[in-house]
């Protein structure tokens, strides 16, 4: 190869390079931004909080502590261990930090919080928008059903077989916004007609047996030594969303007691390029307004 | 080898690895000093090493920020810093490579020629690779790029070591020619 050769190759390269800077620089985050989050924290536990962020590749700076209301949160450290990176998609990387989170505060229960305070190594402190992290009262209660199985797959499923006779006459969910829309459910027994004449469902949830809460499946009645199965669906909308979210099933047993019951909805949120910079997007216009 | 493929071998031995003990105690300038003495011995035996004794100099001083800070985890300004050095690296690895042509026109040196042009093709091919990869890696991610980038940063090591085993063989090669001119 000859000099002038080699000083082209070098200079194109050196071109190459700016281009990439340039474009780099032009599409740099201001500040991380988080997943949105679907999460419950129980009163009288103690557990970790696994949380998830979009920052640039070359970002250095890691969470010193956040403030989820008036609790003050610290990532688990332990081992001199990092805000982990899980993912790289276009000059951004998405990392997950894990913060312990001590039991509740009683005044804290019922408290929802969409936002948080971050305290980063290399950012002012600020507030992030997280989606929705409620505290919950601790469960307690009896309940008309045992024999409780999961299924988690594409949708996830959970059967129970009744003790009693009993009726549930609702479901509450700490993102009461997204029930029905973007998280779907459908109950399923022996005392009720699945009849979804009209609902609008992806392929992954018209395959799964029962009634869609859409198409009023609720009040909802189980027989005695009935088997019974809440399975619940989220939709490619809420694809990049962490859910470790419980709804509440209410309702009345036959005896006219009232009992309220857990089924629980995990998903690892998925992100890639697209739902990234959809994310980014919102959250960019969200601060642009504030 | 010689004193002066030996102070090249070091030379490029203290430019290319790094080992930090709060500062990188495998300084480049002193690898960069090293093969500028070594050019100048060039020099002296009617090489032409002009280019290559220009680059280390300047290889000296522009190296010495490096040493006081750790660029494996280099971001920002030191990540252009580091960048750079590598550059430059490649471009006094460049003029290396010239000065070892002009050695190896004479006859005898048939063998270490076709090495050295094998040596030289794919050293280069893979650093240009790497440049890229890193001009790309500010915008590009996924798993099948990060394999990419594993796979090209290992044929960098590999074809750094490469280079060693070549200043090696040449020290070599040069010192049995020099032995074996008549007195």
């Amino acid at each position: 190869m000859k000099s002038k050769t080699f000083w082209i190759i070098l200079a194109s390269i050196a071109v190459v390079w700016a281009a990439n800077y340039a474009y780099a620089y032009k599409h740099k985050l201001e500040r991380p931004v988080f997943l949105n989050h679907y999460v419950d924290l129980w009163q009288h536990t103690d557990m970790p909080l696994t949380m998830y962020y979009i920052t640039n590749k070359s970002d250095t700076s890691e969470i010193q502590y956040a403030e989820l209301g008036g609790m003050r949160i610290f990532p688990d450290r332990f081992g001199f261990r990092k805000d982990e990176e899980i993912d790289q998609f276009g000059s951004y990387s998405l990392r997950r930090v894990e913060f312990l989170v001590d039991e509740p505060p009683p005044e804290a229960a019922g408290d929802v919080y969409s936002s948080m305070t971050v305290v980063f190594t290399k950012y002012p402190q600020a507030e992030y928008e997280i989606g929705s992290i409620a505290v919950r009262p601790e469960k307690t209660g009896d309940v008309p059903f045992t024999g409780t199985s999961g299924f988690s797959g594409d949708y996830q499923e959970t059967r129970m077989k009744a003790d009693e006779s009993f009726t549930i006459e609702q479901v509450n969910f700490s993102a009461g916004e997204l029930l029905n829309n973007g998280f779907f459910m459908k109950f399923n027994g022996s005392g009720l007609a699945a009849d979804n004449e009209g609902i609008e469902m992806d392929k992954q949830w018209k395959e799964v047996k029962g009634a869609d809460l859409r198409a009023g499946a609720l009040p909802f009645s189980v027989e005695k030594g009935d088997w019974f199965a809440v399975s619940s669906y989220i939709d490619e909308t809420l694809r990049s969303a962490l859910f470790d979210a419980a709804v509440e099933l209410q309702g009345e047993t036959a005896a006219g007691k009232s009992f309220s019951s857990i089924v629980f909805h995990h998903q690892y949120p998925y992100v890639d390029l697209q739902s990234a910079k959809q994310l980014i997007e919102q959250r960019t216009e969200a601060d642009a307004h504030e | 080898m010689n004193n002066t493929w030996r102070l090249l071998f070091f030379g490029y031995l203290f430019v290319f690895l790094r080992f930090e003990i709060v500062i990188d105690v495998l300084a480049a300038p002193i690898g960069y000093y090293m093969i500028y003495s070594a050019t100048r011995q060039f020099s002296g035996q009617q090489l032409p090493a002009r280019n290559l004794e220009i680059v280390s100099f300047i290889g000296i001083f522009l190296a010495v920020p490096g040493v006081f800070v750790p660029l494996n985890e280099a971001a920002g300004a030191w990540q252009l810093y580091a960048e750079l050095l590598f550059v430059w690296k490649v471009i006094t690895v460049f003029y290396l490579f010239g000065v070892w042509r002009a050695a190896v026109q004479e006859p005898g040196f048939g063998g270490l020629r076709e090495r050295m042009k094998f040596v030289y093709v794919l050293y280069m091919g893979v650093h240009f690779a790497m440049m890229l990869v890193s001009a790309f890696s500010l915008n590009v991610g996924g798993s099948s790029w990060m394999t990419l980038s594993v796979i090209v940063s290992i044929l960098t090591v590999l074809m750094d070591i490469a280079l060693f085993f070549s200043i090696a063989s040449f020290g070599r090669a040069f010192k049995t020619e020099k032995s074996s001119q008549p007195m």
